[in-house]
């Protein structure tokens, strides 16, 4: 910088090649630095990006399906509770169903009633019943939502993902939600 | 004669200059100031910081020593507490919550208050009344009027989405039909266009937000003529007294379900809803 | 034989391992005073000479420098802290309660790390207050008040990663009302917090995420924060005052 460019007169083009270069130079600093921090950016978002999902989110085995309908056979369907997944499997006529546990109202973690036979949530008293886990009473807008069930070799398959949920906003049991017959064999 | 090396100075500029210093003006000749008016921070301000930070670390020791912190149980995810509560300096939003949609009141008002917080200096520039607290008497007014003023109509509002929110349906038990006030949120979702959401989760409190704030300047200007600063600090003055009565009320004042609740008598959060036995 | 002790002190007043430590008398002097401030690393944050007003408390309330106390409270209990804990689901909450019943002094350490966080909260917001009642936001401190914009935002983030830590009930279901407050931004709110929570739910990512980030990232930019800011404290002309 501090020495003078030998040929400041207008041998080679001169001044306007020069000019040229600054900009090339310039535009290529620029470009070179807007590159460093996309790359930074294009690497710390994946890298934060978690692949292996413990937990919710993660596809939960639910034991084998003979267990689970010889349970619902014994206990008169009474949901059985999955801690891992935070689903319940409940047994509406004809299916295998697994219903995420936070109430639809507020989110709170919606707890087996044993005694009143149906899901009673604590905070807000919202009520769903014990086969279907749609709404009786209280505030909740509609039924628990569930998760997608798979069956692989006799065992259940859940897939806990809470952005890939089946919606039941009119609150109504359609049959279509059935992914899992309860058929044996 | 061989040419020196390194580095050759331009021709005609033999002569080479280092930047040693730079000095701004007013740094150096204060002209009104005089001398006396200076302190010399050995002994006088470190005499100062020296008795706070020991008179702070004594008081946090006794502190440390008489209060615990809190520790609940282990974590769970199968009973959650009623009312779950973010920490207290984050109760404000919580409470903001309650009064709008979700991603408005814990996203985009907070972000848009710490931008227009961070933009203050760029807006209010005239340097007249620095270091003189409420810079003068118009400004001090606008302090008081705008701390009534956020300091009534803040629990105000509060109270009255409390009151109208509330579903007051009474059932009549032959026919079934319900009748009363239903709460605006469902009153809405029957009489008005984009159902319980649009009005009365966007539409009104955005409209609430813009409303008083300018009411205020406005209110300023008219009654004490105040210019940018002076109403910049009624501006100020209502967040400060909005996020002190949002966090006094988000702490204090909301029970299970996040209800009004007079302070002194808070029901006790219900700490947790463990399946009964065998359940 | 008495005055041995004051012939020791004078030979190592007069010793080279004194005068390479300090380079100038007892600060009695105007230039001792001065250089007493000026050739220490830690005191020549500030200057020399401050203008009387800057000394009134009811000027400045000693909040900013209240807060950078705290500040320091916290690393130093802090990193005592973590001598003890390990930031997994498994341990975190029994590390926690150790701390609490077989550490010495851990549960007062716990404590004052706990209420020293709290109140760092309250004096930022208290130097902000006065900060922005006195003008001292006006030109030419304008960037310094984008600063302090940028610590009182840290201070409640570092916070707030501070409070899952133990890995109870109160931890959990605080920051999940943040975890739902995330998932409601517009647009973007799923991507967002499952990227910064590591998961759909609160889990052992979450709460190694906000460890490494409550010791170790926010820490860090945020003394950063603070050294420009005392920085530019010092450039812009030192503590505000009446033109």
């Amino acid at each position: 910088m501090i020495r003078p460019h030998e040929d400041t007169s207008i041998v080679h083009g001169g001044l306007v090649s020069r000019i040229k270069r600054r900009q090339l130079l310039r535009v290529g600093f620029l470009t070179a630095t807007l590159l460093a921090t996309a790359e930074l950016l294009g690497v710390f978002v994946p890298f934060f990006r978690v692949i292996k999902i413990e937990g919710l989110g993660a596809k939960v085995p639910a034991g084998k399906k003979a267990d689970v309908l010889a349970s619902f056979a014994k206990t008169k369907d009474e949901p059985i509770l999955n801690t891992q997944g935070r689903f319940f499997l409940i047994h509406p006529p004809g299916a295998v169903v697994a219903a995420y546990r936070k109430c639809t109202h507020l989110g709170c973690a919606t707890p087996w009633n044993k005694a009143e036979d149906q899901f009673h949530c604590p905070c807000h008293g919202s009520l769903y019943d014990k086969n279907y886990a749609l709404v009786i009473g209280g505030p909740a807008p509609r039924g628990l939502d569930l998760f997608h069930v798979s069956e692989v070799n006799g065992a259940l398959l859940v897939d806990t993902n809470p952005l890939n949920l089946l919606v039941r906003s009119d609150n109504k049991w359609n049959p279509k939600h059935i992914e899992v017959t309860d058929a044996q064999g | 004669m061989t040419a020196p090396r390194g580095p050759q100075p331009f021709p005609g500029q033999e002569k080479r200059l280092r930047l040693l210093a730079f000095v701004r003006q007013d740094s150096v000749v204060r002209v009104d100031k005089r001398v006396e008016d200076t302190a010399m921070v050995w002994p006088h301000l470190l005499v100062i910081e020296f008795i706070a930070a020991m008179i702070w670390s004594i008081g946090l020791f006794a502190i440390a020593a008489l209060f615990n912190a809190p520790l609940q149980d282990h974590a769970t995810f199968d009973c959650t507490p009623n009312p779950s509560k973010a920490p207290w300096y984050l109760l404000n939003l919580q409470e903001l919550l309650l009064h709008m949609d979700k991603g408005l009141a814990g996203v985009v008002v907070p972000t848009a208050w710490l931008v227009f917080m961070a933009a203050i200096p760029y807006i209010d520039r005239e340097r007249v009344g620095v270091g003189r607290w409420f810079t003068n008497e118009v400004g001090k007014k606008c302090a008081i009027l705008a701390a009534i003023f956020t300091g009534v109509l803040v629990p105000f509002l509060i109270g009255l989405d409390a009151f109208i929110k509330m579903d007051r349906r009474v059932t009549d038990p032959v026919t079934g039909v319900k009748t009363g006030w239903p709460g605006y949120a469902e009153f809405a979702s029957q009489y008005f266009p984009g159902g319980r959401e649009l009005i009365p989760n966007y539409v009104i409190p955005i409209a609430v937000m813009i409303a008083l704030p300018l009411l205020l300047v406005w209110l300023c200007k008219r009654l004490f003529g105040a210019g940018t600063r002076e109403w910049m600090i009624a501006i100020w003055t209502g967040f400060v007294v909005t996020f002190l009565v949002l966090t006094v009320v988000g702490t204090s004042m909301r029970g299970p379900g996040m209800d009004l609740y007079a302070p002194w008598a808070l029901p006790a959060t219900h700490q947790c809803f463990a399946p009964p036995p065998g359940g | 034989m008495l005055d041995i002790p004051g012939q020791v002190w004078q030979r190592v007043k007069t010793g080279p391992l004194w005068r390479s430590l300090f380079r100038h008398g007892y600060p009695d002097s105007r230039k001792n005073q001065s250089l007493a401030v000026f050739t220490n690393v830690f005191l020549h944050l500030h200057p020399v000479k401050v203008r009387r007003h800057a000394l009134a408390i009811p000027y400045t309330w000693c909040m900013g420098g209240l807060s950078f106390f705290l500040f320091l409270v916290l690393t130093l209990t802090g990193t005592l802290l973590m001598f003890y804990y390990r930031p997994t689901t498994e341990w975190a909450y029994s590390d926690i309660k150790d701390l609490e019943t077989v550490v010495v002094f851990g549960q007062l350490l716990r404590n004052m790390h706990r209420w020293a966080a709290h109140g760092m909260v309250i004096t930022v917001f208290l130097h902000m207050v006065r900060v922005f009642y006195t003008g001292s936001y006006k030109p030419p401190r304008e960037f310094n008040w984008v600063v302090g914009t940028l610590l009182f935002l840290f201070t409640i983030l570092l916070s707030y990663t501070g409070y899952l830590l133990p890995w109870d009930q109160l931890a959990l279901w605080a920051v999940t009302v943040g975890y739902n407050i995330a998932q409601a931004t517009p647009a973007i709110g799923n991507e967002i917090s499952f990227l910064i929570f590591g998961g759909y739910q609160l889990g052992p990512n979450a709460l190694l995420r906000f460890y490494v980030l409550h010791v170790v990232a926010l820490p860090l930019a945020t003394g950063f924060l603070i050294a420009i800011h005392f920085w530019r404290i010092r450039k812009d002309g030192g503590i505000s005052g009446p033109l």
